[in-house]
């Protein structure tokens, strides 16, 4: 019984002090304090998605073509939109050609439903779409940027802050307006703060450029199969 | 969508908000909401002749109101037997007694002055305000095993099935009798003519009140009506569809009346069988039907008999609880003579997805009604719209070659957009500069934090 035992649990058997336990003190940043700052007093607006009853009146459809869902939130470094905007046809701009509706450029979107709570920054793409009802877009003052933002957001910082303020009664949690206003952000020191904010923004086009190369290779080798088949169709 | 001005719309959420105050259900709500139209259509026109001396007309009920407020509901009770009594007397035991005199007064009060304000002589607003709130109930179009036929698809129906002045239509599924209304809208004498219509697909009684109201409130003369019997199939109507030379709707009737599964075979064979050699069906079909194993024989007998005219993929799953494929497929006893042994294809679903769009528009279904047309009538098609791409027709040649299989895809191939490489290549290549050169800028980033948090350090 013992030998089957330690056969189902091996690391029991372990020492453990190969490592010693984690202290609160190893979490805490070590080379210089940060102050925090409220959301509520960094985001300038708020815009939420829009309700599919009201899609449907407006539409017609509860999902029109140039709708922004959660799926489309790529979230690997900063995070960005990740779907092929392009192959929305010019056609739909009546669909999404309502002011009210429109996206800002270098909103933060955030999804409303967790964990993990993906964060994303819009672009100019976005200007003829529209957010499903469980997103969220926030516009900020000017002197963060939204890529730290998001960044912050998306790390396992970020999603602590979440789930501090998101009432966890359910494995799926939401987090509403009022206690997403309630998030911390860091601060960063007047010396390190130029460089900090302009690694995530290089870091957003990074990811930007990565997901537009992503895309034309694929577009390469659709069309390097459409070649060969033409070739055989002949 | 619909035509209602924001005005009507209001007055809709008024009337809806105060049927909730009763703590109706969401399918009595509407039954009660279609109620009060009829009412108020039928009363503003003509005055009731009741037993007791006298009429009773909305005035009447209004006045009971504003006198006598407890009085409104007994009025409006009186007034729909008699109205039951005197025009739907063929159906009354399809409709159920709506016992406006057991709902709290104060609510019917409010009920009937926010009524008093539409106008009595628009029939087609009444008409439009039924429409409205059927598609919108959540009862009718989600739950409960009822169905609510989008109108467009209704629409494209009708504008294939109306061809002729002499019609004589049978809806196999009455859902909400728009497909019905539709039909009618359209043709000129079929008000002198038989329409037949089986209970829906749930064989709910509620369905059929629905249905039933909703062809009143568009001044329809009411059809004779059907339900399905236990094991019945439709040669089982034989004699009743006798004269019927148009058969629309959803056949077989899946999911809910299971019993007639074991029929469904030979669905398309006794559709044909049963019309009239000028008429024609046009039936709603899951995809399953067009390359299945079971319904393979159909299909054979079908193309061998040269009965089968035109299948077009529908964009909206219509079987509940499943996103099957729907098809909507044309039979004709006797095929015109361009279109013998030919088979029209037309790929909507793929249309609609070029075009970015979820319904058809009118200029859409003028379309589509024009590629039927030509070829129908074999005459030249010139029209070398979008729709061309999505349209083909096929011999039926060319079809038992392919073993019978009638799935779209394997006729219908629209041209994809043809992606050049050339332009693809150089556009990687000025991708990659600029990853470079974003790469070396956060490397330079990265050393300034680093040099910083040093010096700090």
């Amino acid at each position: 019984m013992q030998n089957n035992k330690k056969s189902r649990n091996p690391d029991q058997s372990k020492p453990h002090d190969i490592m010693p336990p984690l202290s609160p003190d190893d979490f805490s940043p070590r080379y210089f304090s940060l102050e925090t700052l409220v959301a509520g007093t960094w985001i300038n607006s708020v815009k939420r998605g829009t309700y599919s009853y009201q899609l449907k009146k407006q539409y017609g459809s509860e999902t029109p073509a140039n709708m922004i869902k959660i799926v489309d939130l790529d979230v690997s470094l900063v995070g960005i939109i990740k779907s092929d905007l392009s192959t929305v046809n010019k056609s739909s701009d009546n669909l999404g050609g309502d002011a009210r509706d429109q996206i800002w450029k270098n909103a933060v979107i955030i999804s409303m439903h967790g964990p993990p709570f993906k964060c994303a920054v819009a672009d100019e793409r976005l200007n003829t779409h529209l957010l499903s009802e469980n997103l969220i877009a926030i516009s900020m003052n000017n002197h963060i940027p939204a890529a730290y933002i998001s960044a912050y957001l998306n790390s396992a910082k970020g999603q602590k802050e979440f789930e501090k303020y998101a009432p966890l009664h359910s494995p799926i949690v939401r987090i509403n307006e009022n206690q997403l206003k309630l998030i911390e952000i860091p601060l960063l020191p007047d010396e390190v703060c130029d460089s900090v904010y302009s690694w995530f923004e290089t870091a957003y086009h990074y990811e930007c450029t990565l997901n537009h190369e992503r895309i034309v290779l694929s577009q390469l080798a659709t069309g390097i199969i459409q070649a060969i088949s033409g070739e055989l169709q002949k | 969508m619909t035509g209602l001005s924001e005005e009507w719309i209001k007055l809709i959420g008024k009337i809806n908000r105060l049927l909730n105050l009763i703590e109706l259900k969401d399918n009595e709500r509407l039954e009660y909401f279609l109620y009060y139209l009829l009412l108020k259509k039928e009363l503003s026109g003509q005055n009731l002749n009741s037993s007791v001396p006298g009429t009773i007309s909305w005035r009447d009920i209004l006045t009971a109101t504003i006198d006598h407020s407890e009085d409104a509901g007994k009025k409006l009770d009186l007034a729909f037997s008699l109205l039951v009594e005197q025009k739907f007397k063929r159906v009354t035991e399809d409709f159920i007694s709506p016992k406006f005199d057991s709902l709290p007064p104060d609510q019917t009060n409010k009920i009937i002055n926010a009524l008093s304000s539409l106008p009595a002589d628009d029939n087609n607003l009444i008409g439009e305000i039924a429409d409205f709130i059927i598609h919108e109930s959540p009862s009718f179009t989600k739950k409960g095993g009822s169905i609510s036929t989008p109108k467009y698809i209704s629409q494209l129906i009708a504008s294939l099935v109306v061809s002729s002045p002499d019609l004589n239509i049978c809806d196999l599924n009455c859902s909400d009798g728009t497909t019905l209304i539709e039909c009618a809208s359209r043709s000129t004498n079929i008000v002198n003519h038989q329409a037949l219509i089986f209970s829906g697909i749930s064989q709910n009684k509620q369905d059929l009140t629905v249905c039933l109201l909703n062809l009143a409130l568009h001044d329809i003369p009411l059809p004779n009506i059907y339900t399905w019997k236990k094991n019945g199939k439709l040669t089982d109507y034989k004699e009743e569809l006798k004269t019927c030379n148009r058969i629309i709707g959803l056949y077989p009737p899946f999911f809910a009346a299971p019993v007639l599964r074991k029929h469904q075979k030979d669905s398309i064979i006794d559709v044909v069988n049963l019309l009239s050699p000028g008429g024609m069906g046009a039936i709603i079909v899951p995809a399953r039907m067009l390359g299945g194993e079971l319904d393979a024989s159909a299909r054979t007998t079908c193309v061998n008999n040269d009965t089968l005219e035109a299948i077009i993929r529908l964009p909206t799953p219509m079987f509940l609880g499943s996103g099957v494929g729907t098809y909507l497929i044309t039979v004709k006893p006797e095929k015109t003579q361009p279109a013998k042994n030919k088979i029209l294809f037309i790929d909507i679903a793929g249309f609609l997805e070029n075009k970015k769009n979820t319904n058809l528009d009118t200029s859409d279904l003028e379309e589509i009604f024009k590629k039927y047309q030509h070829f129908a009538h074999g005459s030249p098609d010139q029209d070398g719209g979008l729709l061309d791409n999505f349209t083909c027709v096929v011999s039926t040649e060319i079809i038992k070659k392919s073993n019978y299989i009638l799935t779209i895809h394997r006729y219908v191939q629209p041209p994809v957009d043809r992606i050049d490489i050339e332009s693809c290549f150089w556009d990687l290549q000025e991708t990659e500069k600029k990853r470079q050169n974003l790469e070396n800028s956060l490397d330079i980033h990265l050393k300034k934090i680093i040099e910083k948090l040093k010096k700090r350090n």
